[in-house]
C-alpha cells in the first residue's frame, strides 16, 4: 500500500500486546530491542512470520539470524529495557478507545480488524479527498 | 489606556467570545489523547497527507 500511494501515506506501528497473549509482551520488547540496533522492521516482519513462537530462545535466534549483536540484544531483552515503552504504547491505544487488534486509524478514522486491501484503499482515498490542496 | 470605543458593549462581547474560544481550545488540547510517534516504528514520509496508525499484537 505504501508503494501504491508513493509518498502520500505514512504507517505508524503501535504496540498493543493483549494481556491474554502471554508471549506477546516479550515479542514487542524484542522488536524494540532490535530497533535499538536499526533492525526494527526486519525483526517485526520476522515476528509476524514466526508467530506464535516467541519463547526467549526463539526471540534471540531471530536476532542472531538478522545479524544483531547478540549480547546487546539479550541484555536489552532480559532487563526489560523496553517494557515501559511497550506499556505506554498500549496505554495510548486504550486512551484512544482501542480494544482489539489489529485496529487501524486512517487520519483518525478507525478501521477495526483484519481488513481486505480494498477497505484500506477506500479509507485512504477518502482521507486524501479531505486533505486541503 | 483603552479608548472608549473599544470598551463598548459590542467590543466587550467580542472579547468574551474570543477568550472563551481560546479557553475551550486549550481544554480540548489538554484532554486529547496523546500519541507518540517513534521514528523507528514508522514507514513513509512524515509529511505524508495520510497517516495510518496500526495498533497490533504480534501474537
Amino acid at each position: 500500500m505504501l508503494k501504491e500511494y508513493d509518498g502520500r501515506v505514512r504507517l505508524v506501528f503501535k504496540d498493543f500486546p493483549l494481556p491474554s497473549h502471554e508471549l506477546a509482551m516479550a515479542a514487542h520488547e524484542a522488536a524494540r530491542c532490535a530497533g535499538a540496533q536499526q533492525r526494527y522492521w526486519p525483526y517485526h516482519d520476522r515476528l509476524f512470520k514466526e508467530q506464535p513462537r516467541f519463547q526467549r530462545d526463539a526471540l534471540v535466534g531471530y536476532a542472531r539470524d538478522l545479524g544483531l549483536d547478540r549480547e546487546r540484544f539479550t541484555r536489552c531483552l532480559d532487563s526489560h529495557a523496553e517494557a515501559a515503552r511497550v506499556r505506554a504504547s498500549r496505554d495510548e491505544g486504550r486512551a484512544l478507545g482501542v480494544k482489539s487488534t489489529p485496529t487501524f486509524m486512517v487520519n483518525g478514522s478507525p478501521l477495526i480488524g483484519a481488513q481486505p486491501v480494498e477497505a484500506f484503499r477506500q479509507a485512504i482515498n477518502e482521507a486524501l479527498q479531505k486533505v486541503p490542496r | 489606556m483603552i479608548p472608549g470605543s473599544l470598551r463598548s458593549p459590542w467590543c466587550v462581547r467580542v472579547y468574551t467570545i474570543v477568550a472563551a474560544s481560546i479557553l475551550a481550545c486549550a481544554l480540548t488540547a489538554a484532554a486529547a489523547p496523546r500519541l507518540t510517534v517513534e521514528p523507528i516504528m514508522t514507514k513513509g514520509p512524515a509529511t505524508a497527507p495520510v497517516t495510518i496508525i496500526e495498533f497490533s499484537d504480534y501474537q
